[in-house]
């Protein structure tokens, strides 16, 4: 087990330094100028460009550049010099090229608005997709059976935005049953930020709760023709035993899976749903960045998307050798 | 538990029965009038090809069958008692506890993510009220009474961690731990090694002198049969074709598809491929029985043009001329004929010489 995490963790750590480098390659040696965007596009006169270009230590090899930036994170460092010099301490993603400001803080005020929107939607699914899904494989053909069935197809073919706003109208605006969907810290009022999040968390878990009501109908009804199950029958087991117990069990494993996974890429960003809502999340955060060519930003979002992901990827292995015994042997 | 010497009924008798579940092509007649009996202590064969509805026959008994999907007639007496006019609850009470089952495949059969000790306390413990500890010694008695070594380190093991041995034997640890009166083996043997298969009926054999049970075992090799059986029921497309004590059916076999059966077996003497004289062409769909005797397409000896092989359903009659009793066979040739065309054609080829 112990051999195991530690080649998980050492893999990972591995997979990072590369999308590290990949990132950096792209958006440094990429055909963007952002010394011109920081000293402002056409009026910059060639002396001023080129101060910023060394500032920024754009004039040095990409290696010693790499060098610089993967210190910053991890010391911290200064940018630029003279009267314009910032200081930028550890965890350092460099600064905006727009505003000067430090992106560890921009992300510091984007991230918690993602994490919020995906933790709360990621509850709503888990409980109503993966609830919806077993008991219609349970009733299989059954009135409830056709109508989580029903339910997946329209809400899976539906857009975020679309539903978004449709549910916005109805529970905000014309009866007044939701508050506006907005984020308030949770450290300023928890029952403030609930309220905000609601019609995100609808929003979101309602769509992802078509899919995995799906996935775990499918799964479930997989597990329930397996021999285990007609053994635990033939045992005498009462039969809310057999689907608690033993079919849940079995059909519940391999959604662990995907749903870290889809966990891990949601919390690098919901683009749509930030937008629909304007919140000014993680996903948003990035868009913006690539129209503004804010490279220091738009690294930052790839690199600790990446680093969520990895993370989570890690994580549903370890689990997995927890829930599934015959995992632990490889 | 006192063996029963009385000549009261057998424990388990079947009466008539039939399984039929209606899909989009028709209703499917998986068991068409089947009767038989077995007593505690008694050990009953049933064989066929695949879909000869000796395993529906098993899952109706047991209840296992899709109640709503299925329509079961007849009666299942099960120690006097019909299964079929129990409901749901009061079956699953007698699961386990009264009759157990142990299937084909033991890796697919225990739950992969609960180890085997815990899925037998399970079973010990859903007709039993006592505490876990309690349940846990008497399961690791029962691994060890089936054979497995070191059954108390066993007993945290999972399934995959088992060889297949093993497993089966775990499998009948479980089914055995209520001391059922009867126990359904469905193919016990035929997913395990040639050389750990007749361990295994040893060991059922064994067990079955010990707890004095009834057992029915579900399979399609005759040498499983010749070695654990005392009845066989040969069964065809849902219906019996042949029955009779073992050595009645392997050495004295009436049914031209107990003769398809024993010819399909090579022998070790002589040539095995010469002697190998396979049934052709497959078993009939349960949706479209053919008319009259559901084997006469197959049928090497069928009385066609006039009938009554196609025109005339045969029953399942004692013989008369040879004296065999309970010896009774579904067939339309003449028992002349029949002892004749066995002893020139069959008795030659295949295990049955």
């Amino acid at each position: 087990m112990l051999r195991f995490a530690v080649r998980r963790v050492l893999l990972a750590v591995l997979t990072l330094f590369a999308i590290s480098v990949a990132a950096f390659s792209l958006f440094f040696l990429g055909p963007a100028d952002p010394a011109a965007t920081m000293c402002g596009s056409k009026l910059c006169d060639p002396a001023t460009h080129a101060r910023i270009t060394h500032d920024l230590g754009l004039d040095q090899p990409a290696i010693n550049q790499y060098a610089a930036y993967m210190r910053g994170v991890f010391v911290g460092r200064t940018i630029g010099s003279g009267e314009t010099a910032i200081d930028c301490p550890a965890p350092c993603l460099g600064v905006s090229f727009r505003t000067r400001e430090p992106v560890t803080q921009i992300l510091a005020r984007a991230f918690p608005v993602t994490i919020s929107i995906v933790l709360g939607a990621a509850v709503v699914y888990l409980v109503v997709g993966v609830g919806l899904g077993m008991l219609s494989a349970i009733r299989r053909g059954s009135f409830i059976d056709r109508t989580a069935v029903g339910f997946s197809l329209s809400f899976a073919s539906m857009q975020i935005y679309f539903l978004g706003l449709l549910l916005a109208y109805l529970l905000v605006w014309k009866t007044g049953l939701l508050p506006r969907p907005q984020y308030i810290s949770p450290t300023e009022s928890i029952t403030g930020w609930m309220g905000g999040m609601l019609l995100p968390w609808i929003t979101l878990g309602l769509i992802n709760s078509a899919i995995y009501a799906r996935l775990a109908r499918a799964q479930m009804l997989e597990t329930l023709s397996e021999d285990f199950i007609r053994t635990a029958r033939a045992k005498g087991l009462p039969i809310k035993r057999v689907y608690l117990k033993h079919a849940f069990r079995a059909a519940v494993t391999p959604l662990v899976t995907i749903a870290g996974l889809d966990l891990g890429t949601q919390l690098g960003g919901v683009v749509i749903t930030e937008t629909t809502f304007t919140m000014q999340g993680a996903g948003r955060t990035a868009v913006l960045a690539v129209f503004q060519q804010n490279l220091p930003i738009i690294m930052a979002t790839v690199l600790l998307a990446a680093v969520i992901i990895v993370m989570m990827n890690v994580i549903v292995d370890m689990l997995y050798a927890v829930i599934d015994p015959r995992v632990r042997l490889s | 538990m006192a063996p029963q010497t009385t000549t009261t009924d057998p424990y388990l008798q079947v009466k008539d029965l039939r399984v039929s579940f209606p899909t989009e092509d028709g209703v499917v007649r998986a068991v068409d009038g089947v009767s038989f009996s077995v007593a505690r202590g008694r050990t009953l064969g049933i064989v066929g090809e695949s879909g000869s509805g000796k395993s529906v026959t098993s899952l109706s008994i047991m209840g296992l069958h899709n109640r709503k999907r299925t329509k079961v007639e007849g009666q299942i007496l099960l120690g006097g008692e019909d299964l079929l006019a129990l409901n749901d609850e009061q079956v699953r009470r007698r699961r386990g506890r009264d009759m157990a089952m142990i299937f084909q495949d033991p890796l697919s059969a225990l739950h992969p993510f609960y180890t085997v000790g815990h899925q037998i306390v399970e079973a010990y413990r859903v007709h039993h009220k006592v505490s876990k500890a309690q349940a846990k010694k008497r399961a690791i008695e029962i691994l060890d009474r089936v054979g497995i070594p070191k059954p108390d380190k066993r007993f945290d093991q999972y399934a995959h961690e088992f060889s297949g041995g093993m497993r089966q034997r775990a499998m009948i640890a479980m089914s055995l731990i209520n001391d059922p009166d009867l126990l359904i083996a469905d193919e016990p043997t035929t997913a395990l090694d040639v050389t750990v298969q007749a361990q295994i009926l040893d060991l059922l054999e064994d067990l079955q002198r010990e707890f004095n049970s009834a057992i029915i075992i579900i399979t399609h090799d005759l040498g499983v049969v010749s070695q654990v059986a005392d009845e066989v029921l040969v069964m065809y497309a849902g219906r019996v074709a042949e029955f009779g004590t073992a050595e009645q059916v392997l050495r004295g076999p009436q049914h031209p598809y107990t003769w398809g059966l024993l010819s399909s077996v090579p022998s070790l003497h002589g040539n095995a491929e010469e002697d190998l004289l396979p049934i052709k062409g497959n078993p009939p769909s349960l949706i479209n029985v053919p008319p009259g005797c559901p084997f006469n397409p197959r049928c090497r000896y069928a009385m066609l043009d006039p009938g009554p092989c196609d025109t005339e359903v045969p029953q399942l009659l004692p013989l008369a001329l040879s004296n065999e009793p309970g010896h009774t066979v579904a067939c339309h040739l003449p028992e002349r004929q029949r002892k004749e065309t066995y002893e020139n054609d069959i008795a030659s080829v295949g295990v049955a010489r």
